[in-house]
Order: C-alpha cells, then sequence, then structure tokens
C-alpha cells in the first residue's frame, strides 16, 4: 500500500488531467443542484443599485472583455442585463478593452434584450469600441464630459446623434449607474466617475482579480461587485433566474475540487515516499 | 487625478530627494549595503548552468508596451543578462510580445554584445524575435520554445497577465530552472507554484539596479527604504489621528482636505 | 553626441510631463487665474507617441515573416509550420481588410470563420488549458514540509471551497457564521488586502524610482 502510495509522489501529469477532464464535463452534461448561500456584500451592492435605479433611467455599460474572460465575465454581463430588461432600465454599452470587445458584448446582449422586447437605439445601444491608446484616464474623463465626441457612430456606424436614445447621454450626469465588467476593470473609473461626479460604479471581474478591490467595497467607492461566476450565480438567485452563471460556478466547484484533490494527492504521495525512504535507510 | 494637488506635489518633491540625496551620497563613495535578493542572484547561476550544459537561455519579457516602467526595468536585466551570456558565450533567446518593445529588445542586447566586445557574435533575427501581440498565443509560443530547445533556463521579467501560467507550466514539469520577476501580485501565486526563484513586488524594479555596473545605484534602493519609511509615517499618523477622541485630530485631516 | 541626444529628448519629454501635471489647471485668482500653459500641448504629444509607437508596430511582424521564410527557403526543420502560418498571416490581412466593405459576401464569411471559428476558439482552448496545468502546478507545488507551506495550503483550501458552492454544500449543516464562505471572505478581505497595500506601496515606491532614474538618464541601458 505503501509503495502504491509512493507511485503518487511522481504521478504522470496525463493522469491528473484525465482525472480533471471527467470532473468538469459531469457538471456541465448533469445539472447537479447544490444549495447555494446568501448572496455576498458586493454581489447585494450592484443589485440595490440596480434597484434604486428608477424604470427608464439609463445605465452605462463598458463591456470591455473578450474571449480570454469569457468564462466569467458573460455571465456577470448577462445577468446584469437581464436584470436591467426586468425593471425596463436603458443601457448603453461601450467598450475600452480590446477592438473585439463590442462584438462579445452584442452576441451577449442581443437575444436577451430580444427576448424583453426591447428596441435598438431606443432601449438599449452598442456605443462600440473606444480606443485607448494613451491610457484610459483621458479617454473616460472625455467620456464623462462628452460622449458624443469619444464615439461619432454607434457599432453598426449610425451617427450617435440619431439614436433616440443616445439624445439623452450626453455626459455622465445623464446616467444613474455605471457598471464595468471586463478582466480587471481599472480603478480609474472609481476616480473620475465616482470621484469627480458622484455617479455609482460597480466592477464585474474575474474571480483572482476580485482581491485588487476589495479595498474600494469596505470605503464605499465601489457600489458594488460581482466576482467571477459566483458573482453572477449569486446575481441570478436575487433575480430568480438561474442560467450561465450558475451552471458554470457548478464547474468551477468541480474544478476547485480537482486542485484540492490533486495537492492532497501529491501530499500523499510525498510523505508516502519519504516513510518508504525511511524504511529503506 | 488630472493634476497634482499640494499633498501630491509634496510628495512627489520628497520622493524624488531622498532618491537625489541618496544617489548623491553613493556617488561621493558611501556605498550602502543591499542584502542580498535571491532571485538576482539565481539569474548568473541560471547563465552559467546553461552554459555548462550547452542548452540556450530563453529570456520572455512581459506584456506591457514601452511606455511602462515595468518595461523599462526588464530591459535593464535583459541587458545584464544579455552581457552575461556574450561574456560565456551561451546561446540567448529573447521573445518580445509589444511590438513596440521588440525593436528597443533587439538594441539591447545588440548594445551588450558589443559592450562584451563579440558583435559578431549577436544575431538579431534569430535571437531576438516578436512572437504574437496575443496573450494565449505569445504564452503558448514561449513554452514551446522552451519544450523545443530544451532551454537550459527560462527567465520571465515583467508584467504578465493570464498566460503565465501557459507560459511556466510546460517548462517546470520537464525540469528547466526558471526565474521569474513580475512588479504586480496577480500572477505571482502561479510564479511561485513553477518558478524556482521570484522576484516580486519592489524586488523587481531594485533588480535592475542591483544588477547595474553603477554602484552608485545600490544607493537608489536605500532611498526606496525612504520612501516606503515616509508612508509608514504617515499611516501611523493618520491611525493615531483617528484614534484621538472626540476630533482632536480633525484640524489634521482639514489641514489634508484643505490642501487637497 | 548620439548618447547627449537621446538624453536630452528623455529629459525634455519627461519634463513636459512632469511640469503639466504639477501645474494646476488653473492657478488661484491671487496669481492671476491663469490657465496650465502645458494643457493645451498635450494631445499633440500623446499623439505624437501614438505615431512613434505605430512606426514599431510592422518591425514585429516583419521579423515574423522573416524567420519563417528563411526557413522555408533553407529547408529547416518547422518549415510546414511556417508555411501555414505565412498562408494564414496573407489569408487573415485579406479578409479583414474586405470585411465589412461590402466587396463580396464571401469575405464576410471567412473573416468570421477565421475569427470566431479559429481564433476565439484557439483562444478558449488556451485558456481552457490553464484548468489543466492549475491541477498539475497544484499536485506538484502544494507541498506541506513546514509550517508555513501548512498554512498556505489550509488558506488555499477554504478559499477555494469558499468561492464555489461546494464549500456552501460541505458546511450547510452548520450555522451560517461558521460557514466556509465567511472565512474565505475574511481571507481575502483582512490579510490578503493588507498584504496586497504594503506590497503596492513598496511597488509605487520602487516604480517612482525606478522611472525617476530613467528620466535623468540614470543607469541607462542604451548608448
Amino acid at each position: 500500500m505503501g509503495r502504491w502510495l509512493a507511485r503518487l509522489h511522481t504521478l504522470n501529469p496525463r493522469w491528473l488531467y484525465l482525472a480533471t477532464a471527467i470532473l468538469l464535463i459531469i457538471p456541465l452534461v448533469i445539472l447537479i443542484p447544490m444549495p447555494r448561500g446568501s448572496a455576498s456584500r458586493a454581489t447585494r451592492g450592484l443589485y440595490d443599485a440596480v434597484e434604486a435605479v428608477p424604470a427608464g433611467g439609463i445605465v452605462m455599460i463598458d463591456s470591455s472583455w473578450d474571449q480570454g474572460s469569457r468564462s466569467e465575465n458573460a455571465a456577470q454581463l448577462e445577468c446584469v442585463v437581464r436584470h436591467l430588461c426586468q425593471r425596463r432600465i436603458r443601457f448603453v454599452v461601450t467598450s475600452l478593452g480590446t477592438v473585439f470587445s463590442p462584438e462579445f458584448a452584442q452576441k451577449t446582449i442581443e437575444p436577451i434584450a430580444a427576448q424583453a422586447g426591447y428596441v435598438y437605439g431606443r432601449d438599449w445601444v452598442n456605443a462600440g469600441y473606444v480606443q485607448s491608446a494613451s491610457g484610459l484616464a483621458p479617454v473616460i474623463s472625455a467620456l464623462a464630459l462628452d460622449f458624443h465626441t469619444i464615439r461619432q457612430a454607434d457599432v453598426r456606424g449610425t451617427p450617435i446623434g440619431d439614436l433616440p436614445l443616445m439624445k439623452e447621454v450626453r455626459t455622465i450626469r445623464d446616467v444613474r449607474l455605471v457598471y464595468v465588467v471586463t478582466y480587471a476593470p481599472s480603478p480609474e473609473w472609481i476616480s473620475f466617475i465616482t470621484g469627480q461626479f458622484g455617479t455609482p460604479v460597480a466592477f464585474g471581474c474575474m474571480s483572482m482579480m476580485a482581491p485588487n478591490y476589495y479595498t474600494y467595497i469596505d470605503s464605499k467607492q465601489l457600489c458594488g461587485m460581482l466576482i467571477g461566476n459566483r458573482g453572477a450565480a449569486e446575481y441570478e438567485a436575487l433575480i430568480r433566474h438561474p442560467a450561465l452563471g450558475t451552471r458554470l460556478s457548478m464547474a468551477a466547484s468541480f474544478g476547485n475540487a480537482a486542485v484540492i484533490l490533486a495537492a492532497v494527492v501529491g501530499n500523499l504521495g510525498m510523505w508516502a515516499a519519504r516513510r518508504a525512504g525511511r524504511r529503506g535507510a | 487625478m488630472q493634476h497634482a494637488d499640494w499633498l501630491m506635489a509634496a510628495l512627489m518633491f520628497a520622493m524624488a530627494a531622498a532618491i537625489l540625496g541618496c544617489l548623491w551620497r553613493a556617488r561621493r563613495g558611501h556605498v550602502p549595503y543591499v542584502r542580498r535578493i535571491a532571485g538576482v542572484a539565481e539569474i548568473e547561476r541560471a547563465v552559467e548552468r546553461a552554459t555548462e550544459m550547452g542548452r540556450p537561455v530563453v529570456f520572455a519579457m512581459g506584456f506591457t508596451d514601452i511606455q511602462a516602467i515595468e518595461t523599462h526595468a526588464s530591459l535593464l536585466i535583459l541587458s545584464h543578462v544579455a552581457r552575461l551570456a556574450a561574456r560565456l558565450q551561451t546561446p540567448l533567446i529573447v521573445l518580445a510580445r509589444p511590438g513596440n518593445v521588440y525593436p528597443v529588445a533587439e538594441e539591447t542586447v545588440r548594445q551588450a554584445y558589443v559592450a562584451e566586445g563579440v558583435p559578431d557574435h549577436f544575431d538579431a533575427k534569430e535571437q531576438v524575435r516578436f512572437l504574437s501581440e496575443d496573450s494565449a498565443v505569445y504564452g503558448m509560443a514561449v513554452a514551446r520554445l522552451i519544450e523545443e530547445t530544451r532551454a537550459g533556463c527560462a527567465l520571465f521579467f515583467g508584467a504578465f497577465e493570464f498566460a503565465s501560467l501557459l507560459m511556466t507550466e510546460p517548462g517546470a514539469r520537464i525540469g528547466v530552472l526558471q526565474i521569474a520577476g513580475d512588479p504586480s501580485l496577480w500572477q505571482m501565486p502561479f510564479f511561485v507554484c513553477t518558478c524556482d526563484k521570484t522576484i516580486m513586488g519592489e524586488e523587481y524594479y531594485a533588480a535592475g539596479a542591483y544588477v547595474s555596473p553603477d554602484p552608485a545605484l545600490r544607493g537608489v534602493l536605500v532611498s526606496q527604504d525612504i520612501i516606503k519609511a515616509m508612508f509608514a509615517g504617515l499611516i501611523l499618523l493618520g491611525v493615531l489621528a483617528a484614534l484621538l477622541p472626540g476630533g482632536a485630530a480633525s484640524w489634521f485631516v482639514e489641514l489634508l482636505k484643505h490642501y487637497k | 553626441m548620439r548618447r547627449r541626444a537621446v538624453w536630452l529628448i528623455t529629459f525634455g519629454g519627461g519634463l513636459f510631463f512632469l511640469l503639466e501635471f504639477l501645474l494646476p489647471a488653473r492657478t488661484p485668482e491671487w496669481l492671476g487665474g491663469v490657465g496650465n500653459p502645458l494643457t493645451p500641448f498635450l494631445p499633440s504629444a500623446t499623439n505624437f507617441l501614438i505615431v512613434v509607437s505605430a512606426m514599431a508596430v510592422l518591425l514585429g511582424p516583419l521579423n515574423l515573416v522573416r524567420r519563417y521564410l528563411g526557413m522555408i527557403v533553407r529547408r529547416e526543420q518547422g518549415r510546414l509550420e511556417g508555411a501555414v502560418f505565412l498562408v494564414f498571416l496573407a489569408v487573415s490581412i485579406v479578409a479583414a481588410s474586405c470585411e465589412g466593405a461590402n466587396i463580396h459576401r464571401a469575405f464576410d464569411t471567412l473573416y468570421n470563420a477565421l475569427f470566431y471559428g479559429v481564433q476565439t476558439a484557439f483562444f478558449a482552448s488556451s485558456m481552457a488549458l490553464l484548468a489543466f496545468y492549475l491541477v498539475s502546478a497544484a499536485h506538484r507545488a502544494f507541498r506541506i514540509n513546514n509550517l508555513e507551506a501548512g498554512l498556505m495550503m489550509a488558506s488555499a483550501v477554504v478559499i477555494l471551497l469558499g468561492q464555489v458552492p461546494l464549500g456552501d454544500w460541505l458546511t450547510q449543516g452548520l450555522p451560517d457564521a461558521f460557514q466556509v464562505r465567511h472565512a474565505a471572505q475574511w481571507i481575502l478581505a483582512v490579510p490578503n488586502t493588507g498584504v496586497q497595500r504594503a506590497v503596492e506601496i513598496g511597488v509605487c515606491g520602487g516604480a517612482f524610482a525606478a522611472g525617476f532614474r530613467q528620466w535623468l538618464g540614470i543607469g541607462a541601458t542604451t548608448r
């Protein structure tokens, strides 16, 4: 038995990869119900901020993710857009990330908006990619002061001024909430939007980036935050619509379990190998 | 913040004064003792080990472009490694991701070879390579290169994104000696798991001064400690002010607000 | 001479941005209430930086093309991959240039196939690789050899379980205050945040010192 355990110390990684693949496929194929704890303070903060926006109010969403962080950001965008549609809140989407971000945002939002009966141009607009070659600060600042100078046309090429919704959105004071969803949102949103104009800002970020932003939650500079798929799953529970976030957080459960099991297996193997070595000596 | 307020300006002047003061003292001969930074000392051993094994040294630069200070710190380390490689005649492969860093990296390595008196040994096309602007492609390409060439050692210096594990895990699995330096903490857990030595936080910026041929730059390292002490003092002052009863320290808070 | 010119440009450029930042947007009334004289030139300076950077953009891809063409001509190992790269490069340039220009629907189809079918799928696959690499890294590196490693392992387990529904399921029988997600939140929000702030302060000091050295040309790598 000891010798068998000692082999775990130098286990071929292929067995680990196979075990991981099996563990990750199971929750994606079989829906496994698991209890979800209450929503965290950060998730509830964003939910309350959206609830505080009156029907017909306008929210700005910066969707700056692409295929790299799609696994977590897509669900974070979906659940919030669904909530906005439920509450008949209109929204403008921008992308300060990569050139591909507007396409991903469009593909994520379109089916939800269509299902809610939202009309493009009147209820929501995808303003497209805003280049930030010289840093985000000047772009965010310019966006806050006059949106129409930053983007002259939307993602379809329609002049911004021709869109009914954009006639009501000129400066940051015309929006009630800014939601930034990307791999690692820049704290400059907080400095330039909340700090200068008082407009609440919320983030949706990858779970490994979240520790960078806890300080802003504590100091209430961020009104809320969705942390990875768990945050999206908690938000879906709050709006009573389990969807992508819930399913992916189940997969994340099994993934994290695989990491813990691998560490346990490695340590078992190490101890068994040490014991075998001591006995041999 | 588009323009500095008085507090910010005062802090900047104080920090600049600390740096210049330490540099002046060092130039007059008072070079302070700087403790050994394990990761930096290991770089020389790693290059020597690669030389003994007859295998190349792979140097992967970070993802920030030429305007970022992380890139310049990385170029300082690259210059040191390139000089070592030129001196020991070890094959060196430098991998750059941002397009505007690639020509600067090439020039840095070229000058290192010229400084060591072996300019003919430098082959720009083969030794300094642009891989891709895409993080995932860059990470995979670095990992493949390390595996294919069976690198003697792999050095990763710069600010990396999620591709850190893509780059370092294959090398760790085949036993390549890997040293990573990243000023941000985001990827540090992955580097610690996969690399033999890591240089994190401010040590990354200190490394450039540590390996510089100018010993006076070690004096500048002391200024970093002075700056940290300054901030620690301000934090302590703020904590004490907040602890004083009944708004007794409100004058301090008002003073800060006034000069904001 | 060249070295002096490089130093002068570096110092002058840095001085411009530093002064623009240090000088207020508008001086107080008792000083005349004049605006910052350097701010109107900031967009031009920033655009100049972008133009200079753009000049270097093509150098990297040119290096790639030269290398792979050389490999094909010299019949070296890896020439097949080089050929595939050059073909895809040419096709992508054509597809991206013609997409959306209403030349022919075929170009739009080609662009979508290359972007959504190939690039996006590849990117998603490489991100998925991270999960597998994380497991093998955990097996190899998470070894409890001493007290510190044990503490790190324990906190890692708490955080891994606290971030996912599995942790809620495992501790569902416990009172709310003892559930693992609260412990995970505490570890992330208190000790972890404190340490991150401390490291950030050091990093900012180091970055300032490094930038200041670079601006003054002390210990420059290029001559």
